[in-house]
Protein backbone atom coordinates (compact mmCIF):
# COMPACT_ATOMS: atom_id res chain seq x y z
CA UNK A 1 0.00 0.00 0.00
CA UNK A 2 1.54 3.43 -0.59
CA UNK A 3 1.73 6.00 1.47
CA UNK A 4 -1.25 8.78 2.54
CA UNK A 5 -0.82 10.64 -0.64
CA UNK A 6 -2.68 13.83 0.18
CA UNK A 7 -5.60 12.07 1.17
CA UNK A 8 -6.83 13.05 4.79
CA UNK A 9 -8.12 10.76 7.15
CA UNK A 10 -12.20 11.33 8.04
CA UNK A 11 -14.22 9.70 10.00
CA UNK A 12 -16.37 7.14 9.04
CA UNK A 13 -19.97 8.89 10.31
CA UNK A 14 -23.07 8.70 8.77
CA UNK A 15 -23.05 12.98 8.48
CA UNK A 16 -19.92 12.60 6.21
CA UNK A 17 -20.73 10.10 4.18
CA UNK A 18 -24.11 11.68 3.43
CA UNK A 19 -22.29 14.74 2.65
CA UNK A 20 -19.22 13.72 0.81
CA UNK A 21 -21.98 11.52 -1.61
CA UNK A 22 -24.19 14.55 -2.07
CA UNK A 23 -21.05 16.46 -2.86
CA UNK A 24 -19.64 13.93 -5.58
CA UNK A 25 -23.01 15.52 -7.15
CA UNK A 26 -25.20 12.29 -6.54
CA UNK A 27 -28.80 12.81 -5.39
CA UNK A 28 -31.22 10.98 -3.03
CA UNK A 29 -28.83 9.11 -1.22
CA UNK A 30 -28.45 9.19 2.69
CA UNK A 31 -25.82 7.16 4.91
CA UNK A 32 -27.26 5.57 8.43
CA UNK A 33 -25.61 3.63 11.09
CA UNK A 34 -27.27 0.33 11.80
CA UNK A 35 -26.62 -0.71 15.08
CA UNK A 36 -28.25 -4.12 15.32
CA UNK A 37 -29.31 -6.51 12.67
CA UNK A 38 -32.32 -7.88 14.31
CA UNK A 39 -35.54 -8.55 12.36
CA UNK A 40 -37.37 -5.61 13.80
CA UNK A 41 -34.62 -3.18 12.29
CA UNK A 42 -33.97 -5.52 8.49
CA UNK A 43 -37.87 -4.79 8.47
CA UNK A 44 -37.50 -1.17 8.80
CA UNK A 45 -34.73 -0.90 6.68
CA UNK A 46 -36.43 -2.62 3.79
CA UNK A 47 -38.95 -0.47 3.37
CA UNK A 48 -36.94 2.43 2.29
CA UNK A 49 -34.48 0.98 -0.09
CA UNK A 50 -30.89 -0.21 1.05
CA UNK A 51 -28.31 -0.07 -1.30
CA UNK A 52 -25.42 -1.51 -0.13
CA UNK A 53 -24.00 -1.73 3.89
CA UNK A 54 -20.36 -0.83 5.14
CA UNK A 55 -18.73 -2.74 7.84
CA UNK A 56 -15.97 -0.33 9.01
CA UNK A 57 -13.34 -1.05 11.14
CA UNK A 58 -9.94 -0.24 12.65
CA UNK A 59 -7.39 -2.70 14.07
CA UNK A 60 -3.70 -2.35 14.86
CA UNK A 61 -1.11 -4.19 13.12
CA UNK A 62 -1.51 -6.23 10.03
CA UNK A 63 -3.57 -9.39 10.99
CA UNK A 64 -4.83 -10.95 8.04
CA UNK A 65 -8.82 -10.23 7.56
CA UNK A 66 -9.71 -12.32 4.86
CA UNK A 67 -9.37 -16.29 4.64
CA UNK A 68 -13.34 -16.40 6.19
CA UNK A 69 -14.29 -17.67 2.83
CA UNK A 70 -12.24 -20.29 2.16
CA UNK A 71 -14.56 -21.44 -0.77
CA UNK A 72 -15.52 -18.41 -2.22
CA UNK A 73 -16.06 -17.92 -5.61
CA UNK A 74 -13.65 -15.27 -6.62
CA UNK A 75 -13.20 -15.44 -10.56
CA UNK A 76 -13.60 -11.87 -11.85
CA UNK A 77 -17.22 -11.26 -12.88
CA UNK A 78 -17.21 -8.94 -15.37
CA UNK A 79 -20.55 -7.09 -14.21
CA UNK A 80 -18.95 -6.53 -10.85
CA UNK A 81 -17.04 -3.08 -10.49
CA UNK A 82 -14.43 -3.51 -8.19
CA UNK A 83 -11.34 -1.35 -6.91
CA UNK A 84 -8.65 -2.56 -5.28
CA UNK A 85 -8.18 -0.07 -2.06
CA UNK A 86 -4.93 1.68 -2.85
CA UNK A 87 -4.73 4.31 -0.01
CA UNK A 88 -5.68 3.99 3.41
CA UNK A 89 -6.75 7.28 4.08
CA UNK A 90 -8.73 6.96 1.40
CA UNK A 91 -10.58 3.98 2.24
CA UNK A 92 -14.28 6.14 3.16
CA UNK A 93 -14.58 7.26 -0.40
CA UNK A 94 -13.75 3.63 -1.66
CA UNK A 95 -16.16 2.01 0.11
CA UNK A 96 -18.57 4.81 -0.91
CA UNK A 97 -18.21 4.22 -4.71
CA UNK A 98 -18.09 0.35 -4.30
CA UNK A 99 -21.86 0.63 -3.85
CA UNK A 100 -22.56 3.29 -5.49
CA UNK A 101 -20.67 2.15 -8.80
CA UNK A 102 -22.31 -1.21 -8.45
CA UNK A 103 -25.94 0.18 -8.70
CA UNK A 104 -27.75 0.82 -11.42
CA UNK A 105 -30.66 2.20 -10.14
CA UNK A 106 -28.40 5.74 -8.34
CA UNK A 107 -28.28 8.33 -10.53
CA UNK A 108 -24.44 9.23 -10.40
CA UNK A 109 -24.56 12.60 -11.52
CA UNK A 110 -22.06 13.69 -14.68
CA UNK A 111 -19.35 13.28 -12.26
CA UNK A 112 -19.01 9.67 -11.31
CA UNK A 113 -21.03 8.73 -14.41
CA UNK A 114 -17.70 10.20 -16.35
CA UNK A 115 -15.45 8.17 -13.84
CA UNK A 116 -17.10 5.01 -13.87
CA UNK A 117 -17.58 5.06 -17.82
CA UNK A 118 -13.70 6.01 -18.19
CA UNK A 119 -12.84 3.42 -15.43
CA UNK A 120 -14.89 0.70 -16.68
CA UNK A 121 -11.94 -1.76 -18.50
CA UNK A 122 -9.40 -1.10 -15.68
CA UNK A 123 -7.96 -3.96 -13.44
CA UNK A 124 -8.80 -3.51 -9.93
CA UNK A 125 -5.33 -2.33 -8.90
CA UNK A 126 -6.01 0.20 -12.05
CA UNK A 127 -9.43 1.22 -10.97
CA UNK A 128 -7.99 2.09 -7.17
CA UNK A 129 -5.44 4.35 -8.36
CA UNK A 130 -7.72 6.29 -10.82
CA UNK A 131 -10.03 6.47 -7.88
CA UNK A 132 -6.95 7.89 -5.60
CA UNK A 133 -5.54 10.16 -8.38
CA UNK A 134 -9.41 11.93 -9.25
CA UNK A 135 -9.15 15.37 -8.67
CA UNK A 136 -13.29 15.51 -8.08
CA UNK A 137 -12.69 12.69 -5.56
CA UNK A 138 -9.38 13.69 -3.51
CA UNK A 139 -10.91 17.55 -3.53
CA UNK A 140 -14.31 16.48 -1.97
CA UNK A 141 -13.02 13.86 0.51
CA UNK A 142 -10.74 16.99 1.63
CA UNK A 143 -12.92 19.02 2.08
CA UNK A 144 -13.52 17.44 5.20
CA UNK A 145 -10.33 18.27 6.49
CA UNK A 146 -10.19 20.43 10.05
CA UNK A 147 -8.87 23.33 8.51
CA UNK A 148 -6.20 23.72 11.57
CA UNK A 149 -3.31 25.32 10.55
CA UNK A 150 -0.59 22.00 10.85
CA UNK A 151 -0.89 19.40 9.00
CA UNK A 152 0.22 15.91 11.02
CA UNK A 153 3.37 14.11 9.56
CA UNK A 154 2.36 10.94 9.69
CA UNK A 155 6.11 9.92 10.29
CA UNK A 156 5.91 12.17 13.43
CA UNK A 157 3.24 9.70 14.69
CA UNK A 158 4.07 7.22 17.26
CA UNK A 159 4.52 3.82 15.96
CA UNK A 160 1.14 2.88 17.51
CA UNK A 161 -1.15 5.34 15.67
CA UNK A 162 1.01 4.56 12.31
CA UNK A 163 -0.25 0.79 12.17
CA UNK A 164 -3.39 1.41 12.68
CA UNK A 165 -5.25 0.74 9.52
CA UNK A 166 -9.13 1.03 8.47
CA UNK A 167 -10.22 -1.12 6.46
CA UNK A 168 -13.99 -1.42 4.97
CA UNK A 169 -15.90 -3.93 3.30
CA UNK A 170 -18.63 -3.15 1.33
CA UNK A 171 -21.94 -5.44 0.57
CA UNK A 172 -24.07 -4.91 -2.34
CA UNK A 173 -26.59 -7.07 -4.19
CA UNK A 174 -25.47 -7.01 -7.88
CA UNK A 175 -27.31 -8.99 -10.70
CA UNK A 176 -29.16 -11.48 -8.40
CA UNK A 177 -26.09 -12.42 -6.17
CA UNK A 178 -25.09 -11.09 -3.17
CA UNK A 179 -21.25 -10.14 -3.22
CA UNK A 180 -18.53 -8.95 -0.41
CA UNK A 181 -16.94 -6.00 -1.93
CA UNK A 182 -13.08 -5.64 0.39
CA UNK A 183 -10.38 -3.60 -1.19
CA UNK A 184 -8.25 -5.60 0.71
CA UNK A 185 -8.65 -8.97 -1.22
CA UNK A 186 -8.06 -10.19 -4.62
CA UNK A 187 -11.57 -9.74 -6.31
CA UNK A 188 -15.13 -9.64 -5.32
CA UNK A 189 -16.50 -12.48 -3.26
CA UNK A 190 -20.23 -13.67 -4.36
CA UNK A 191 -21.79 -15.40 -1.63
CA UNK A 192 -24.73 -16.83 -2.90
CA UNK A 193 -27.40 -15.69 -4.97
CA UNK A 194 -30.12 -12.96 -3.73
CA UNK A 195 -32.84 -10.97 -4.78
CA UNK A 196 -33.20 -7.12 -3.76
CA UNK A 197 -35.96 -8.32 -1.48
CA UNK A 198 -34.01 -11.00 0.77
CA UNK A 199 -30.44 -9.63 0.56
CA UNK A 200 -30.06 -8.23 4.08
CA UNK A 201 -31.25 -11.74 5.36
CA UNK A 202 -29.00 -13.48 3.32
CA UNK A 203 -26.05 -11.02 4.65
CA UNK A 204 -27.23 -10.70 8.54
CA UNK A 205 -25.45 -13.79 8.99
CA UNK A 206 -21.98 -13.25 7.60
CA UNK A 207 -21.93 -9.81 8.88
CA UNK A 208 -23.01 -10.89 12.08
CA UNK A 209 -20.55 -13.33 12.51
CA UNK A 210 -17.96 -10.54 11.68
CA UNK A 211 -19.14 -8.50 14.30
CA UNK A 212 -19.20 -11.18 16.92
CA UNK A 213 -15.65 -11.81 15.81
CA UNK A 214 -14.64 -8.37 15.94
CA UNK A 215 -16.37 -7.38 19.14
CA UNK A 216 -14.46 -10.57 21.19
CA UNK A 217 -11.18 -8.76 19.74
CA UNK A 218 -12.02 -5.60 20.81
CA UNK A 219 -11.45 -4.09 17.29
CA UNK A 220 -13.77 -1.26 16.69
CA UNK A 221 -16.11 -0.95 13.94
CA UNK A 222 -19.18 0.33 12.87
CA UNK A 223 -21.80 -0.67 9.98
CA UNK A 224 -23.69 1.76 7.73
CA UNK A 225 -26.14 1.90 5.30
CA UNK A 226 -26.00 3.30 2.37
CA UNK A 227 -30.43 3.72 1.80
CA UNK A 228 -32.59 6.37 -0.51
CA UNK A 229 -33.01 9.81 1.24
CA UNK A 230 -35.81 9.21 3.92
CA UNK A 231 -37.09 12.67 3.14
CA UNK A 232 -37.73 11.62 -0.71
CA UNK A 233 -39.36 8.33 0.35
CA UNK A 234 -41.74 9.31 2.56
CA UNK A 235 -43.12 12.29 0.34
CA UNK A 236 -43.19 9.79 -2.59
CA UNK A 237 -45.89 8.13 -0.28
CA UNK A 238 -47.78 11.37 1.47
CA UNK A 239 -48.93 10.86 -2.56
CA UNK A 240 -50.73 8.02 -2.51
CA UNK A 241 -53.99 7.34 -1.20
CA UNK A 242 -53.45 6.84 2.89
CA UNK A 243 -55.08 7.20 6.65
CA UNK A 244 -54.53 10.49 8.16
CA UNK A 245 -52.82 8.43 10.75
CA UNK A 246 -50.39 7.32 8.41
CA UNK A 247 -50.24 10.98 6.72
CA UNK A 248 -49.67 12.49 10.11
CA UNK A 249 -47.33 9.82 10.71
CA UNK A 250 -45.15 10.60 7.54
CA UNK A 251 -44.97 13.76 8.18
CA UNK A 252 -43.80 13.78 11.43
CA UNK A 253 -40.80 11.53 10.19
CA UNK A 254 -40.07 14.29 7.33
CA UNK A 255 -39.74 16.33 10.60
CA UNK A 256 -37.50 14.47 12.30
CA UNK A 257 -35.27 14.14 8.70
CA UNK A 258 -35.39 18.27 8.74
CA UNK A 259 -33.65 17.99 12.30
CA UNK A 260 -30.91 15.07 11.55
CA UNK A 261 -30.07 16.51 8.81
CA UNK A 262 -29.57 20.32 10.22
CA UNK A 263 -27.40 17.91 12.92
CA UNK A 264 -25.33 16.59 10.19
CA UNK A 265 -24.70 20.36 8.74
CA UNK A 266 -23.84 21.43 12.16
CA UNK A 267 -21.71 18.67 13.21
CA UNK A 268 -19.82 19.09 9.98
CA UNK A 269 -19.20 22.27 10.53
CA UNK A 270 -17.64 22.20 13.58
CA UNK A 271 -15.62 19.14 12.03
CA UNK A 272 -14.30 21.35 9.61
CA UNK A 273 -13.32 24.71 12.09
CA UNK A 274 -10.11 25.59 13.21
CA UNK A 275 -10.71 25.61 16.75
CA UNK A 276 -7.30 26.71 17.66
CA UNK A 277 -7.78 30.73 17.66
CA UNK A 278 -10.82 29.59 20.48
CA UNK A 279 -8.72 27.39 22.60
CA UNK A 280 -6.62 30.21 22.93
CA UNK A 281 -8.61 32.38 23.83
CA UNK A 282 -10.61 29.98 26.37
CA UNK A 283 -6.83 29.26 27.85
CA UNK A 284 -5.90 33.17 28.09
CA UNK A 285 -9.40 33.87 29.78
CA UNK A 286 -8.16 30.89 32.71
CA UNK A 287 -4.72 32.74 32.55
CA UNK A 288 -6.40 36.11 33.30
CA UNK A 289 -8.72 35.03 36.03
CA UNK A 290 -5.36 32.97 37.73
CA UNK A 291 -7.28 29.33 37.36
CA UNK A 292 -4.86 27.82 34.63
CA UNK A 293 -2.27 26.50 37.33
CA UNK A 294 -4.98 24.71 39.19
CA UNK A 295 -6.60 23.55 35.75
CA UNK A 296 -2.79 22.14 34.55
CA UNK A 297 -2.58 20.66 38.24
CA UNK A 298 -5.58 18.76 37.76
CA UNK A 299 -4.82 17.30 33.88
CA UNK A 300 -1.64 16.08 35.55
CA UNK A 301 -3.42 14.05 37.95
CA UNK A 302 -5.46 12.80 35.66
CA UNK A 303 -2.77 12.12 33.50
CA UNK A 304 -1.36 10.23 36.19
CA UNK A 305 -4.37 8.07 36.75
CA UNK A 306 -4.82 7.11 33.66
CA UNK A 307 -1.19 5.27 33.42
CA UNK A 308 -1.62 3.20 35.56
CA UNK B 1 9.99 9.08 17.99
CA UNK B 2 13.27 10.37 19.36
CA UNK B 3 13.33 14.35 19.96
CA UNK B 4 14.62 15.00 23.45
CA UNK B 5 11.07 17.15 24.49
CA UNK B 6 8.71 14.51 24.47
CA UNK B 7 7.91 14.57 28.47
CA UNK B 8 5.89 11.09 28.97
CA UNK B 9 4.40 13.37 32.04
CA UNK B 10 2.85 16.07 29.65
CA UNK B 11 -0.85 17.07 29.74
CA UNK B 12 -3.73 16.69 27.45
CA UNK B 13 -5.78 19.97 26.82
CA UNK B 14 -9.03 17.30 27.32
CA UNK B 15 -8.68 17.73 31.03
CA UNK B 16 -7.63 21.20 31.07
CA UNK B 17 -10.43 22.28 29.45
CA UNK B 18 -13.64 20.45 30.44
CA UNK B 19 -16.76 21.41 29.57
CA UNK B 20 -17.62 21.40 33.51
CA UNK B 21 -14.95 23.62 34.51
CA UNK B 22 -15.13 26.24 31.40
CA UNK B 23 -18.99 26.49 31.30
CA UNK B 24 -19.13 28.88 34.14
CA UNK B 25 -16.36 31.42 32.55
CA UNK B 26 -18.90 31.15 29.32
CA UNK B 27 -22.05 32.43 31.07
CA UNK B 28 -20.28 35.61 31.73
CA UNK B 29 -21.33 37.92 28.65
CA UNK B 30 -18.65 39.63 28.44
CA UNK B 31 -16.40 36.60 28.05
CA UNK B 32 -18.46 35.09 25.17
CA UNK B 33 -19.63 37.72 23.28
CA UNK B 34 -16.77 39.48 23.75
CA UNK B 35 -13.66 36.82 23.02
CA UNK B 36 -15.28 33.66 22.22
CA UNK B 37 -18.23 34.34 19.77
CA UNK B 38 -15.65 35.73 17.13
CA UNK B 39 -13.79 32.29 17.04
CA UNK B 40 -16.97 30.05 16.54
CA UNK B 41 -17.86 28.63 12.91
CA UNK B 42 -20.30 30.96 11.13
CA UNK B 43 -22.91 29.35 10.70
CA UNK B 44 -23.89 28.85 14.67
CA UNK B 45 -25.82 30.67 16.48
CA UNK B 46 -23.87 33.52 19.03
CA UNK B 47 -25.80 32.99 21.87
CA UNK B 48 -24.09 31.48 25.35
CA UNK B 49 -26.34 27.80 24.68
CA UNK B 50 -24.64 27.26 21.38
CA UNK B 51 -21.52 28.08 23.05
CA UNK B 52 -21.97 25.18 25.97
CA UNK B 53 -22.91 22.96 23.01
CA UNK B 54 -19.97 23.68 21.21
CA UNK B 55 -17.93 22.79 23.82
CA UNK B 56 -19.60 19.72 24.89
CA UNK B 57 -19.75 18.73 20.97
CA UNK B 58 -17.03 15.90 20.03
CA UNK B 59 -16.21 18.13 17.60
CA UNK B 60 -14.19 20.51 20.23
CA UNK B 61 -12.88 17.31 21.93
CA UNK B 62 -11.64 15.85 19.00
CA UNK B 63 -9.84 19.59 18.64
CA UNK B 64 -8.20 19.57 21.66
CA UNK B 65 -7.15 15.95 21.49
CA UNK B 66 -4.86 16.78 18.20
CA UNK B 67 -3.70 20.00 19.32
CA UNK B 68 -3.06 18.30 21.94
CA UNK B 69 -0.38 15.54 19.96
CA UNK B 70 0.58 18.49 17.76
CA UNK B 71 1.85 20.40 20.63
CA UNK B 72 3.86 17.23 21.94
CA UNK B 73 5.39 16.80 18.36
CA UNK B 74 6.57 19.94 18.97
CA UNK B 75 6.37 20.87 15.01
CA UNK B 76 3.85 24.15 16.10
CA UNK B 77 6.25 26.81 15.88
CA UNK B 78 4.87 29.25 13.01
CA UNK B 79 1.76 29.08 14.83
CA UNK B 80 2.90 29.76 18.07
CA UNK B 81 5.02 33.17 16.46
CA UNK B 82 1.11 34.21 14.95
CA UNK B 83 -0.18 33.78 18.82
CA UNK B 84 2.85 35.71 19.87
CA UNK B 85 4.47 32.68 22.29
CA UNK B 86 8.00 31.86 22.46
CA UNK B 87 8.91 29.06 20.00
CA UNK B 88 9.66 27.24 23.18
CA UNK B 89 5.97 26.85 23.91
CA UNK B 90 5.96 24.27 21.34
CA UNK B 91 7.66 21.89 23.06
CA UNK B 92 4.37 20.06 25.13
CA UNK B 93 1.45 21.18 26.17
CA UNK B 94 1.93 22.44 29.68
CA UNK B 95 4.79 24.48 28.09
CA UNK B 96 2.26 26.01 25.85
CA UNK B 97 -0.53 26.94 28.79
CA UNK B 98 2.67 28.52 30.58
CA UNK B 99 3.50 30.27 27.86
CA UNK B 100 -0.09 31.66 27.38
CA UNK B 101 0.28 32.20 31.43
CA UNK B 102 3.68 34.30 30.38
CA UNK B 103 1.98 36.24 28.09
CA UNK B 104 -1.29 37.71 29.68
CA UNK B 105 1.06 38.39 33.10
CA UNK B 106 3.03 40.29 31.03
CA UNK B 107 0.54 42.28 28.99
CA UNK B 108 -1.02 42.78 32.56
CA UNK B 109 2.45 44.40 33.34
CA UNK B 110 3.01 46.73 30.28
CA UNK B 111 -0.74 47.76 30.79
CA UNK B 112 -1.83 48.22 33.93
CA UNK B 113 -5.63 49.31 34.59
Amino acid sequence: MSDAGDWCLIESDPGVFTELIKKFNVSGIQVEEVWSLDAQTLEELKHVPVYGLIFLFKWQGNKDSSGSHPDADLSIDDSVYFAKQAINNACATQAILSILLNCPSIDLGPDLQQFKDFTREFEPDDKGLAMTNSDLLRSVHNSFSRSDPFIMDPSELSSNEKEDIFHFISYVPIHGALYELDGLSNGPVNLGPCTEDDWLEKVRPVIQERMARYASAEIRFNLLALIKNREDVYKKRLESDISFEEREDLLHKIELENIKFKRYERENSLRKHNFIPFIYNIIRILAERGELDARIEHAKKEMAKRKK
Amino acid sequence: PEGGNQQQSDVNLIDVLTPSEISPLLSNPEVASGTLFPHLPSDINRTPEELREVIQSPQFAQALQSLSIALQSGQLGPLLTQLGLDPSAGSGVEAFLRAIQNQVSRQRRNNPE
